[in-house]
């Protein structure tokens, strides 16, 4: 008997443009892309047809622009280095305690940036912890050496996370076809493992890429001039905000620049959903590499959760100690935590229309709505933050620093890793499911109840999980949106640390991460049952 | 008093749809008589299943369609598929998989007949014991006899099956399909499957409706069809056939393998299937033995005839013949058609 139906492509419409079931489902989705667009857009012509009227001198536009991409281009790499070795050692090998390390491989993904500057800030330096654990002094490394360190560490588990499903999409068989042809486990890694990840490879290089020429908390702290920085700078010191705005669609067009790259490298081969039930043989690690494995493991968990977290401790006790305020903060954490979960639950809502119109009921515009998605996406935070002030203060005033504008910005921000992981789910099914519910005598509210949220369901609350995690973390558009007086935890953190205050600092980044670990276990969990 | 149209399931009328400039119905037209099996066939890309899913109402075209008499598409109607009473059985089946096989069943039938009924189908496929499973713990086969089992459950006025034994390998489809068939006459049903397979297609049905570019290009039991095609090419789509170009006068088409019946005049051309060509060897050889395969049941020889033109013969095991052998080939029954070979 064959395996069963599974396995068999489904043949698409050439474009089911006609079928009225996906007219709901368009509208939906020009609902809740269109908006988002608007403000960058908005931003942008104004930008183009009012000129600046306060250049920037040339000169300083190309240092920063060459600061960002140097930083932009070695995080890449190094990231993706450390997250595809991390990936590979915790699937492929037989490293003693693979699953923990998988977890802790993981974990550094819910610190901040600006929290990994902060404690690589606190580790390193005079009456730093590794000084007083080491005895001996190590400078801080301020610039492009600490904000690649420190985004490089703290962005090497979101290209763990994406490569480690790929890895274990690929059909095993090559792998042992070309061991059978007498290859070594090092070339096969290179010529067979390697090619077949290029896809997630070029998806994490995009989503590392675009966080580092959009970061602004690492590299304001270490104090490395990029073009956030300087917005930020020009934005919060004058009261002509259209130099800030000028920066911004600069960094805007680059973000664009990247995503279209990404875009053309992307083969048309689309999707090979074979389900790999076969298990596969894990690499035995011997001698040398096992030692070698563990080190490299070991010293990525000491630098990238060990330090920062001893920081953190280490800050809190001497301040409490010392009899210092840590300061009420309760009103900050349900604060962040009713922010993170509207937006949450809302970005998850939203992309279920985009991630349909996108898979199951694809058509002409598909590929404009998941353009549309990314580009809000690769929009660096604090340009977002700008376009937003800026549409908001000449069209929608009363919702100028209101809750519901700073939570609306979060959605439109991070939908589109919901719509991934929603999409993902959706693809893992047939679109005839929903045919089959219609045909069965069902209406379109069962069929949507019974049959596709529940089929969308894996996916949906992945991105909520996600979407959960970045607005908990989130700084830069915060803090150019928050209504008066509303303090996040991040904000707290932020602000804490810039007026000196570590202790207070630490015991809301302790209260950050602590929040933040039930969304990422839970996005974890699912790797583990193998 | 009943017209003869109230035995009529379905009837469609000139469906046309295109997608951009791919053109996938053009005037298709059918009648599906009540309690019977009617097949589309043609080469994939024909518009069969386009066909079907606008039936169901998962797509709309320009034309008409009657369900008993009920217009569900038209001009200003379209009634959506959970209003038709159609059941639709998927060609990868489309089980809901976060549902047991029992809730898959239950899912179109309302609450209180529930129960009864999903016993009732699951015991006609012969699934009786696996209602609590999962879908994707059940074998291919399995899962195809719950599809059906679903799309019976709700007592459907008409159940439309999108290549459902393409799925399957060789060796269990005839089995299955015969299987199948039954089910369905037990059930009374009237069904439509859709097949790009002429074996399927003859074996199965009471009807067999030839689709060829969006069109239905011939309507005709599957004996009639086979013997009678209407043009060359849906004799070479049915089945093997030999071509051979002839001229039509006073009444009879002449060829190297003999002379048949027509009222044709001018050029024509010859069709002649395999079976009916039949070899012997002996007097006034016409042609030689040009390779042959040997399948066990049957073998299939091809033969050289004078003008260098090739001719298949199916006949039985015994005699064999070697290449080069001398024979006399003789065609028993051949159709003429007008044109040029």
């Amino acid at each position: 008997m064959t395996a069963g139906p599974i396995t068999t492509p489904i043949e698409k419409d050439a474009s089911p443009q006609g079928r009225r079931s996906n007219r709901g489902w368009w509208i939906a989705t020009a609902v809740v892309l269109l908006p988002a667009l608007i403000p960058p857009i908005s931003l942008a012509w104004q930008v183009v047809t009012q000129g600046i009227e306060t250049p920037i001198p040339l000169g300083r536009l190309i240092e920063l622009f060459l600061g960002t991409l140097a930083l932009t281009v070695a995080v890449t790499i190094t990231a993706l280095g450390i997250g595809t070795a991390t990936a590979w050692l915790t699937n492929r090998s037989n490293v003693p305690g693979r699953r923990l390390w998988m977890i802790l491989a993981a974990l550094p993904l819910v610190i901040p940036s600006y929290m990994a500057a902060l404690t690589i800030i606190g580790a390193t330096g005079p009456g730093g912890l590794l000084s007083i654990w080491l005895g001996v002094e190590i400078p801080t490394p301020y610039g492009f050496v600490g904000a690649w360190l420190a985004l490089s560490v703290f962005l090497a588990p979101m290209a763990h996370l994406i490569v480690t499903p790929a890895l274990r999409l690929i059909d095993p068989a090559t792998e042992e076809a070309a061991m059978g042809l007498g290859a070594s486990s090092v070339k096969v890694f290179f010529t067979i493992t390697l090619v077949q990840l290029r896809p997630a490879l070029v998806s994490a290089g995009l989503m590392v890429g675009l966080y580092t020429i959009s970061d602004f908390g690492a590299v304001s702290l270490l104090r490395f001039d990029t073009f956030t920085r300087a917005i930020f700078t020009l934005y919060a010191g004058q009261i002509d905000r259209r130099p800030a705005a000028a920066l911004s669609v600069v960094l805007m067009l680059l973000a664009l620049v990247i995503l279209f790259l990404e875009r053309r490298t992307r083969s048309r081969a689309g999707y090979h959903l074979k389900s790999t039930s076969r298990r596969r043989k894990r690499i035995r690690l011997t001698g040398w590499n096992k030692t070698w494995a563990l080190t490299f493991l070991g010293s990525l968990v000491f630098i990238a959760l060990i330090v920062p977290i001893s920081v953190l401790v280490f800050w809190l006790i001497r301040g409490v100690s010392a009899g210092q305020d840590l300061g009420m903060f309760w009103d900050e954490i349900g604060r962040s935590l009713s922010v993170s979960i509207i937006a949450a639950v809302a970005a998850a809502a939203a992309s279920l229309p985009i991630a349909m119109v996108t898979t199951w009921k694809r058509g002409r515009f598909s590929n404009a709505a998941e353009t549309g998605t990314w580009a809000i996406y690769a929009l660096p935070h604090i340009t977002v933050g700008v376009a937003v002030v800026a549409f908001a203060l000449q069209w929608i005033r009363p919702l100028y620093q209101t809750v519901a504008l700073l939570v609306l910005t979060y959605v439109a921000m991070f939908m589109a890793q919901s719509v991934a992981t929603t999409q993902d789910s959706l693809r893992r099914a047939s679109s005839d499911l929903e045919d089959a519910s219609r045909g069965m005598g069902r209406g379109p509210w069962q069929t949507l109840r019974r049959i596709t949220v529940p089929l969308a369901r894996p996916g949906l609350l992945a991105g909520s999980a996600l979407v959960f995690l970045s607005v908990m973390k989130e700084l830069p558009a915060t803090l150019l949106l928050r209504p008066n007086g509303f303090e996040t935890l991040a904000i707290r953190i932020w602000s804490s640390t810039g007026e000196g205050f570590y202790t207070r600092a630490s015991a809301a980044s302790l209260a950050l991460l602590a929040v933040s670990i039930v969304p990422l276990l839970a996005l974890t969990y699912r790797d583990l049952s193998d | 008093m009943t017209s003869a149209t109230d035995r009529l399931t379905i009837r469609a009328r000139g469906l046309t749809k295109a997608y951009d400039d791919v053109v996938a119905l053009d005037q298709f037209s059918i009648d599906v008589w009540e309690g019977s099996l009617l097949t589309l066939l043609g080469p994939s890309g024909c518009g069969k299943t386009t066909a079907l899913r606008v039936i169901a109402g998962f797509e709309e075209a320009g034309g008409t369609v009657d369900i008993r008499s009920r217009r569900v598409l038209g001009p200003d109607t379209f009634v959506p598929p959970e209003k038709r009473r159609v059941g639709m059985v998927f060609q990868d089946y489309a089980l809901f998989p976060h549902m047991t096989v029992e809730a898959n069943v239950a899912y179109g039938l309302p609450k209180k007949s529930q129960t009864h009924r999903v016993a009732e189908v699951l015991d006609l496929v012969g699934l009786k014991r696996l209602g609590s499973r999962m879908p994707n713990e059940l074998s291919g086969g399995q899962q195809q006899r719950v599809a059906l089992a679903r799309a019976l459950a709700p007592n459907p006025d008409v159940i439309l099956l999108d290549e459902p034994f393409s799925n399957l390998d060789a060796g269990l489809r005839d089995r299955v399909r015969r299987e199948w068939r039954s089910i369905l006459t037990e059930s009374v049903t009237t069904a439509v499957l859709v097949t790009h397979d002429q074996e399927e297609a003859l074996a199965t049905s009471d009807l067999v409706a030839v689709m060829y570019q969006g069109r239905v290009v011939q309507v005709d039991a599957p004996a009639e069809l086979y013997t009678n095609p209407a043009d060359p090419w849906i004799a070479n789509f049915l089945g093997d056939a030999d071509v051979l170009p002839s001229t039509g006068h006073r009444g009879y088409a002449e060829s190297e393998i003999g002379r048949f019946k027509t009222d044709l005049k001018g050029r024509v051309i010859i069709v002649v299937r395999p079976e009916d060509v039949q070899i012997s060897i002996g007097e006034a050889p016409n042609a030689t033995v040009n390779s042959s395969e040997f399948f066990g049941h049957d073998q299939l020889v091809t033969v050289a005839l004078a003008s260098g033109r090739l001719v298949r013969s199916r006949i039985g095991p015994r005699p064999t013949y070697q290449t080069g052998d001398h024979v006399r080939v003789r065609a028993i029954h051949a159709q003429v058609f007008p044109g040029q070979a």
